[in-house]
């Protein structure tokens, strides 16, 4: 495997859930149960009596299911459900990649939409709170509150921004876009 | 950033999901018929051992899945081999190298790293960087290359580098710097 095969590899990883953590618990429960069912089956088998519920009532209760027993299928089904959902979707993380010749490098959206809050801001100058971005995957938006009787040049402020995304080039591509609110705050 | 098999926890999750389904629509068609279905029969003897083995057989590989998790961590980053004998460089020793020279940088947090073993014979090392939101990025990435450039010098060999710049709690926490 070249450096790079394995950096392209390093940064999918880093950019997708691993699901680990969901396997570890579902099957962790998946275990508890099976060593509760192997139990039973054995005290069944051996005639001797169940601790719970023996597998004859347990298969009764599930042929002739009454209240708890429709409660406890609706919960499975729900469960059931996010487990596919967990399984099949793409568990991407919110992080993009910046290009480098050395190393693999991935960077949380929050600290690129600092980044371009903090660039934007070199422009606007007004107080730091009054400045936030968004970053989505392939979209950043910049939204600000200007001082009231300072007008902000939209023009030059989205100039200021997508400088600092051309300058860092996150992968996937990210679009800017700086939207000005249109009331001012008074003071500073 | 481990070793772990991903598409296997996917097809596992999968398994689990469509056999709970499959059981809550099991309950749920015998108390509103759709599909006719034959009852489970009482289990005989032999069954209830068969259904104890197989029970006994899930808790081992759901077990052994369980504890294979998060494999190919290492602590030795590279061994050199040379004529005087062999020696090897601690995972802490690149990082600390390495965190020497980001800390410096104003909005630098924490620097904390691991290794990992990507195959048999190649080791990543994993920088992570926590940063307040206003840090610099080009600046913390620039400075984390130029000293794994020197490391690359120190050691005399490449190991490849996977740098995280990140914002965590601590960072969340930790006052913004300003210059008014």
């Amino acid at each position: 495997m070249t450096e790079q095969q394995l950096y392209r590899r390093l940064v999918r990883r880093s950019r997708h859930r691993s699901r680990s953590g969901t396997v570890v618990v579902a099957l962790v429960v998946l275990a508890i149960v099976a060593i509760y069912a192997g139990i039973e089956s054995v005290l069944a088998a051996t005639g001797m009596p169940a601790l719970l519920v023996s597998p004859v009532d347990a298969i009764d209760a599930i042929e002739n299911p009454g209240t708890p027993v429709l409660i406890g299928a609706a919960v499975a089904a729900v469960l059931g459900i996010v487990l596919l959902v967990v399984a099949l979707s793409p568990g991407t993380r919110s992080r993009h990649e910046l290009l480098d010749d050395r190393m693999a490098v991935v960077i949380d959206d929050d600290v690129l939409a600092g980044a371009i809050s903090h660039a934007t801001n070199r422009e606007a100058r007004v107080p730091a709170e009054r400045i936030s971005t968004v970053v989505a995957r392939r979209r950043g938006v910049v939204r600000i509150t200007p001082t009231s009787g300072v007008p902000l040049n939209t023009a030059s402020l989205t100039t200021a921004a997508e400088q600092l995304v051309a300058a860092l080039d996150p992968r996937p591509a990210l679009a800017v876009s700086v939207s000005v609110n249109e009331r001012g705050v008074v003071g500073s | 950033m481990t070793r772990s098999n991903r598409i296997g926890n996917r097809i596992i999750i999968a398994i689990l999901g469509l056999a709970l389904i499959a059981a809550a629509a099991w309950v749920g068609n015998r108390a509103m018929p759709v599909v006719d279905v034959p009852a489970i029969p009482a289990p005989p003897t032999n069954a209830l051992w068969i259904a104890a083995a197989t029970a006994l057989v899930v808790v081992v590989l759901a077990l052994l899945w369980v504890f294979t998790r998060g494999r190919g961590h290492t602590r030795t980053v590279v061994t050199v081999t040379d004529d005087s004998g062999r020696a090897s460089v601690d995972a802490r020793v690149a990082a600390d190298f390495i965190t020497e020279d980001v800390s410096r940088i104003v909005d630098v947090v924490s620097v904390a790293s691991r290794a990992y073993r990507t195959d048999k014979k190649t080791v990543a090392l994993e920088l992570r960087v926590t940063t307040r939101r206003s840090a610099d990025v080009r600046l913390v990435v620039d400075a984390v290359k130029r000293a794994v450039i020197e490391l690359d010098d120190v050691l005399e060999t490449r190991i490849p580098v996977l740098l995280h710049v990140a914002t965590g709690v601590r960072a969340s926490f930790a006052r913004e710097q300003r210059v008014h």
